[in-house]
């Protein structure tokens, strides 16, 4: 009898699951940095991403960035002048604006979100490899995938652009890229 | 007569069907995993083949192997029937002097049940909970098999292979990740504040 009833409310149950799948994600208010193999039917949702349906293979490597972003860290001292200031003759002939008024005002250095990033992915594609790859007890296994990544998030992002080793290290690592023919990262 | 032997069939055979079912019970608790993961800590139930990292390159690093079945429970909410491989890090924050950060702990591990295959690897049977110092900020997933799961780390429906990383960096830093998934246990993740620092841990041959 409780088969039964299983049985009779498998369909309902598969379909919540499906609507739960769809409607629910990992809501993000940071930076995401995802990487995925898959050979599967998979039914599945990423950090922002909207749901995804797939049959067959799928390699993917992807950065998930958000618009809204707390402000950073610098804090920034911006002088501006006094109205008394400003409104004397000879000094211009408008008024600053009334957010204005103030001898000092402390402001943050923000946008979006700032990120400075290198991102190296190799995968093995042979399926075999990725099943011994997840043998328990098996240490021996090859690499099915390799990451090496440097990357910069928010204001150390804009502090790090400006700096001459980042590009240098920029420089040596695309010229690295077509030398890698035995597909290693590290 | 007929009372007494009938009340004497169904108590043997109550017992049977109790005797069974302890047997299934035992069984599927010693093939199978339960993990309930919450903000405090982590408790694994059941077999787990369970991975600690290097120290010196990543704050704290774990990695679980399930098979057969996987209940989690807790943060994530899932049922797997396959291969069902886990990785788990906290990365080493370094601050401007490019020291480690003060405040930086490696995870507390307790099993009961558990069997030294390695320095870093052992199998715990009955119970094993472990207390990250953080939430972890690099995820990876593997299944070969059936995954349904619902949580903080992912929303999947699965019938297959497959393999996600995703890193959820902080806010504000430096970040260096080396990754292999055939050796997890020598991933190296530090967050610095100064780009210098990073060269002081090398990942392989690169120097940054």
């Amino acid at each position: 009898m409780m088969k039964m009833r299983f049985v009779a409310y498998l369909p309902s149950l598969v379909f919540s699951t499906l609507v739960l799948l769809v409607t629910n994600g990992c809501v993000n208010d940071h930076v995401v940095f995802t990487t995925s193999t898959k050979f599967a039917l998979d039914i599945s949702q990423q950090a922002d991403q909207p749901p995804k349906v797939l049959l067959g293979y799928k390699r993917e490597e992807g950065v998930f960035l958000p618009s809204p972003h707390e402000p950073g860290t610098i804090k920034l001292k911006v002088d501006v002048p006094k109205q008394s200031d400003v409104s004397k003759p000879g000094n211009g002939d408008q008024l600053p604006p009334a957010s204005k008024q103030t001898t000092q005002n402390d402001t943050y250095s923000h946008d979006t979100y700032s990120v400075v990033s290198f991102i190296c992915v190799m995968a093995n594609p042979s399926l075999w490899d990725a099943i011994k790859g997840l043998a328990p007890f098996n240490k021996n296994t090859p690499d099915g995938l390799q990451i090496h990544s440097v990357f910069a998030t928010g204001v150390a992002a804009q502090r790090v652009s400006e700096s001459k080793e980042v590009r240098n290290f920029y420089r040596q690592a695309a010229a690295q890229m077509p030398e890698r023919a035995e597909k290693r990262c590290f | 007569m007929a009372r007494d032997t009938l009340v004497r069939d169904f108590s043997k055979q109550s017992r049977t069907t109790l005797a069974l079912r302890i047997a299934i019970l035992s069984c599927s608790f010693f093939v199978s995993g339960c993990a309930v993961r919450t903000s405090q800590g982590e408790h694994y139930i059941g077999p787990v083949l369970y991975t600690t990292g290097q120290q010196a390159t990543v704050q704290s690093m774990s990695e679980q192997r399930h098979f057969p079945v996987l209940v989690e429970v807790g943060t994530q909410w899932g049922l797997s029937i396959g291969v069902i491989r886990r990785v788990r890090a906290v990365p080493l924050i370094l601050d401007e002097m490019g020291q480690r950060h003060s405040a930086n702990q490696p995870e507390h591990i307790r099993s009961w049940g558990m069997i030294r295959l390695s320095p870093t690897t052992f199998l715990s049977l009955l119970y094993l909970r472990a207390t990250p110092s953080e939430p972890p900020k690099f995820l990876a997933r593997s299944i070969l098999g059936i995954s349904l799961g619902v949580g903080s780390e992912q929303y999947t429906l699965t019938a297959g292979m497959k393999h996600v990383t995703e890193v959820r960096p902080i806010t504000e830093g430096i970040h260096r990740l080396c990754y292999q998934s055939g050796a997890p246990e020598r991933m190296s993740y530090v967050v610095a504040e100064r780009l210098e620092s990073l060269s002081q841990l090398p990942c392989g041959r690169i120097l940054l």
